[in-house]
């Protein structure tokens, strides 16, 4: 008996040992995204499949992960001589900027003047993308990634409590502001929120910050650009009013302790409040739960200074890459194309997703919750009011929301804690 | 016989129960909630997990069994976590055996040094280790996986098996050597049999925690050769997760850990009762 | 081999009072030839030093660089360590974690003993269901635990219902997210899971103490608090002191808890640990070196307390092993 349990340990063994590595052959190009939901397994094959099709003897070898698993493992993915050729890399200092810095990425410039991408979406979006060529300027000269996806924070809403409280879509900060009021008054709770999680915080601080700011002042914080600051008039306003909602129950009770996935999901769902302030990767997963187009309708947080288009926190998706060392540049220049180009576009658009490049209007129904996120994007698109999600530059911003909501600061000491971490560098 | 006392036994055997059971209901209640949420829309989230779901949702464990590619990654799960299990169960043993039994020149730091791999914040070392699989030529190989794994077990697996070596009579071993018993008989007949309590927890042990490792996998291995885990952690979308998905998945990946701490208790049971017969 | 039995290996004079006297003795080493302690050692070593102790030793090199992770590493001198000592979240970082420990080693080894105590003496029905369900805690994926307490710990949640119902109203809150609250909400899922492996190992400890030892002290009359204490307890040392070491390491390393509760250790930096630092300095800044450096010093407050406690340990032996000579 003792005998045979070592006899089974020494053939497992063995048999792991013999296990080979995945054997190469034709081309392979290895592709690293971000598509890991179910739902989208399906969109990205039938591309590839196409891809193939239009390249013989070519097989993509793909894999998936979330955002911030292919932060971590990508620095050294990349600099493996067997690396993914092409990889979705995530905007900001921390990820493109230290890749740039480590050589480890191709300036895409040649292969965007050979294939049109300059073309695809508006110059301050391929801003986002670039950096000079030693990774130390943002928004610099070199192009290293093209994004397929875009993303805008609005607000979410629920016609059926609008037209119970007679509300109607604010078109000034004031009319918002009263909004907000007047649900109060009706025992209701405007806005649901949960900040467990440190980053929705950064989106709903945000959305208020952005509607009190000019698009030059947050350009010039994220960036860090010259006279770059978070000491501006605007944030303070901003940090006060927040405070100020929070007082006012403006907020889901105990909105400290709901996390995103679960608690606030599913709060907004139940009707527990009547908005919510998030981004637009949510529109399928709200389409598929309220089970249609017409139950939630969407628009932007609109501007407290004046602006002629509100200034949303928005931007494009992550962007594909290429590896500095690829043997395969080329053929990972033409794979970026069709995934970045209009083909992709209206898959992306079927899936709930919406595209970095502009929709066919004629896929657009007038009314639906799609039409109206898409809309949004290319109001802001066209007036070039894109703004920044604040943790591409203060990655620890999160916690520093969280201690003004929790009143440990005041907006003016908070403030100044962003404002120092920011000079130090941090 | 102590049964023989009824009435105040009786009481003190209703107290015990009393006491178990409430510490069983905090320690089994979320695990119902997860299986019952395993079994939910989205919407439902928001009732209490431990309300019955309003149609049991089989769908959710489809959709969990082919999104994290079940079929695959199992396999892969079962190719890492048995070599790690018996490997480091045969190594800790060896070496708690050498730690509990023998006084020799550098023990005492030999013993630290082992300790240090259960010490330092794994997060930092990964990326050293990283490096000498690819110096190793081991990158992307079941052996990246597996190799680790069975070092850090060790670490963990000969502090647990000197614990238990020390603690052993050691009259018992007195005698067998006194009987002319060579090392290896009284280890093989004398300690291993009375080491099977601590052998099985520690099994146990090394099942569970291989069966869920996570960021070694994550960082080392990719395509098939992922583990379930990882595979679960697929599901996740970028910033939206299906949390009854998510739930059926967690469900489905327990379930193996489960299995195997319940055949094992049998033998701890077996155990005990051969020890009261004893008596 | 002569007995083949364990029985015929006891020795024959063996008396209840010789056996107790072993039993007290601890940790005798009965074998003199200390080479094969050392051939036994070996292999298991030899894994351990590559794929553990050179990757160690790896990460103290690059804790004396600047290195993103992945570009090549700028040697620094102490630069790192000196910037640690100014870093005010690694000051914060390593309180919480000295916080932990009381939910991470105290309160599970003591929840531990206290249930090893009423599984171990008589004879139950229904063990079986026990044991497994009160390791569950222990078996279930970080992600599961997360969702779960995160859902307990709700203003809504059933926690703060069970405070109303009871008239405390005033103490419901959002644990999780509450300033003063969340460190304490974190430590309680921390005992909630680590007691169970403290049990596990007291019960394997408690089936190797002799059952004359139990008989011995019914007859001296002693009760069931009397017989946990002077039997149970002193049966159950190796494996208390095992406990406090993995649990307490347990505390200082805790990474997956705080992640799944409250992710980078919020609201604020109330449940940051250094752990989750060495992470974010790691793989999110690429600052591989400082985060390399953190790793060190908590690696070091580790080793002094273990080498602390191991030496307490050795010095018992010593000292019994001196009474029963």
């Amino acid at each position: 008996m003792r005998r045979r349990v070592w006899g089974w340990a020494l053939v497992l063994l063995l048999a792991v040992g013999m296990l080979p590595a995945q054997a190469q052959e034709s081309i392979t190009l290895v592709v690293w995204d971000n598509f890991t939901r179910d739902a989208e397994q399906a969109m990205i094959e039938e591309l590839h499949a196409q891809f193939e099709a239009a390249n013989p003897g070519v097989k993509i070898q793909r894999e998936s992960y979330d955002t911030s698993d292919l932060t971590a493992l990508l620095p050294r993915a990349l600099s493996e001589p067997n690396g993914p050729d092409v990889a979705m890399i995530n905007q900001g200092f921390s990820s493109m900027g230290a890749l740039v810095k480590a050589g480890l990425l191709l300036p895409l410039n040649a292969y965007a003047d050979q294939y049109g991408w300059w073309e695809r979406y508006g110059q301050s979006l391929h801003e986002r993308n670039s950096f000079s060529a030693d990774g130390t300027v943002f928004a610099g000269e070199n192009l290293y990634g093209v994004s397929n996806t875009a993303e805008v924070v609005g607000v979410y809403y629920h016609k059926a409590l609008f037209e119970e409280l007679g509300l109607s879509v604010p078109t000034t900060w004031d009319e918002f502001e009263a909004l907000v009021k007047t649900i109060i008054e009706a025992g209701r709770t405007p806005i649901v929120f949960g900040s467990l999680d440190g980053w929705p915080a950064i989106h709903t601080y945000g959305a208020i910050e952005h509607a009190f700011s000019q698009p030059e002042e947050i350009d010039r914080f994220i960036y860090r650009s010259e006279g770059g600051t978070f000491n501006t008039p605007g944030n303070l306003i901003a940090a006060q009013k927040f405070v100020e909602w929070i007082d006012a129950g403006a907020f889901s009770p105990g909105f400290e302790g709901m996390d995103y996935d679960n608690a606030t999901l599913s709060a907004f769902l139940n009707q527990e409040g009547v908005m919510w302030i998030t981004g637009s990767w949510m529109t399928g997963t709200l389409i598929e739960q309220l089970g249609g187009e017409d139950a939630v309708g969407f628009f932007l947080v609109p501007s407290a200074v004046g602006l002629e288009t509100p200034y949303a926190i928005g931007g494009v998706g992550l962007g594909y890459g290429i590896r500095a060392t690829s043997q395969h540049a080329d053929l990972a220049a033409a794979y970026i194309d069709l995934m970045t180009g209009p083909d992709a576009a209206a898959k992306l658009f079927e899936n709930g997703f919406l595209p970095a490049v502009a929709v066919d209007a004629s896929l657009l129904t007038e009314g639906t919750l799609t039409a109206e996120v898409v809309e949004a994007w290319n109001t802001i698109s066209a007036g070039d009011t894109v703004g920044h999600y604040l943790d591409w530059t203060m990655p620890d911003i999160a916690a520093d929301i969280q201690e003004l909501m929790a009143k440990v600061v005041t907006p003016e000491q908070f403030i100044a804690n962003v404002e120092a971490d920011y000079t130090a560098g941090r | 016989m102590r049964r023989s006392r009824f009435s105040p036994a009786g009481q003190r055997t209703a107290l015990t129960y009393a006491l178990l059971g409430v510490f069983l209901f905090i320690a089994v209640m979320p695990f119902v909630g997860i299986v019952l949420t395993a079994f939910k829309t989205t919407a439902e989230l928001a009732n209490s997990p431990f309300a019955l779901p309003k149609a049991w949702r089989w769908e959710n464990f489809v959709a969990a069994w082919e999104g994290a590619r079940f079929a695959a990654y199992f396999q892969s799960s079962v190719l890492v976590v048995v070599p790690v299990v018996v490997i480091s169960t045969i190594l800790a043993t060896l070496s708690g055996f050498a730690f509990g039994m023998y006084r020799f020149p550098g023990d005492s730091l030999l013993l630290l040094i082992i300790l240090l791999g259960l010490m330092v914040p794994f997060e930092a070392v990964i990326i050293p280790l990283w490096q000498i699989m690819g110096d190793l030529g081991l990158r992307n190989t079941y052996w990246a996986l597996i190799l680790p794994q069975v070092a850090l077990s060790f670490a963990f697996g000969t502090f647990w098996m000197r614990a238990n070596f020390k603690n052993l009579p050691t009259e018992l071993v007195d005698a067998a050597v006194v009987d002319g018993c060579t090392t290896w008989d009284v280890l093989w007949r004398v300690l291993f049999p009375l080491s099977r309590p601590a052998i099985l927890s520690l099994v146990v042990l090394l099942f569970m925690w291989t069966w869920n490792e996570f960021f070694l996998v994550l960082v080392m291995a990719s395509g098939d050769l992922r583990t379930l885990p990882v595979g679960l952690a697929l599901l996740r979308g970028r910033y939206a997760t299906d949390v009854p998905v998510m739930a059926a998945a967690s469900v489905m990946v327990l379930l193996p850990v489960l299995v195997v701490y319940i055949f094992f208790q049998r033998q701890f049971i077996q155990g005990m009762i051969a020890g009261a017969l004893k008596s | 081999m002569t007995g083949g039995t364990e029985a015929g290996l006891k020795p024959a004079s063996s008396t209840l009072g010789t056996r107790l006297a072993a039993r007290l003795r601890g940790g005798g080493r009965p074998f003199a030839r200390p080479y094969q302690a050392y051939l036994f050692l070996l292999p298991g070593l030899a894994v351990y030093v590559v794929f553990v102790l050179i990757p160690i030793f790896g990460t103290f090199r690059y804790s004396f660089f600047d290195w993103t992770g992945f570009s090549p590493p700028t040697f620094i001198g102490l630069a790192n360590y000196v910037e640690l000592t100014r870093d005010a979240d690694f000051w914060k970082a390593i309180g919480n974690n000295a916080f932990f420990v009381i939910f991470y080693t105290l309160i599970p080894i003591l929840l531990g003993l206290f249930l090893t105590s009423l599984m171990t003496r008589g004879r139950l029905r229904g063990l079986v269901i026990f044991r497994t369900g009160l390791f569950l805690p222990q078996v279930m994926s970080p992600v599961v635990v997360g969702i779960i307490w995160r859902w307990l710990f709700a203003l809504d949640g059933p926690i703060n219902e069970l405070l109303r119902a009871v008239g405390l109203a005033a103490w419901a809150r959002p644990w999780l997210g509450d300033f003063t609250f969340a460190p304490y909400a974190v430590g309680v899922v921390g005992s909630w899971v680590q007691y169970g492996l403290c049990m596990v190992l007291f019960i394997a400890g408690a089936q190797s103490i002799d059952e004359e030892l139990y008989d011995a002290a019914r007859v001296f009359g002693a009760n069931a608090w009397q017989q946990f204490r002077h039997v149970t307890l002193p049966g159950l040392r190796q494996q208390i002191l095992v406990a406090f070491v993995l649990t307490f390491i347990a505390a200082l390393r805790v990474f997956d808890l705080v992640f799944v509760l409250t992710r980078s250790g919020g609201p604020g930096k109330q449940t940051l640990v250094t752990s989750i630092l060495v992470y974010q300095q790691t793989f999110n800044r690429n600052r591989a070196g400082y985060g390399a450096a953190i790793a060190v010093v908590m690696t070091l407050i580790i080793v002094l307390v273990s080498v602390v406690v191991l030496r307490l340990q050795a010095r018992d032996e010593a000292r019994d092993a001196a009474i029963t000579v």
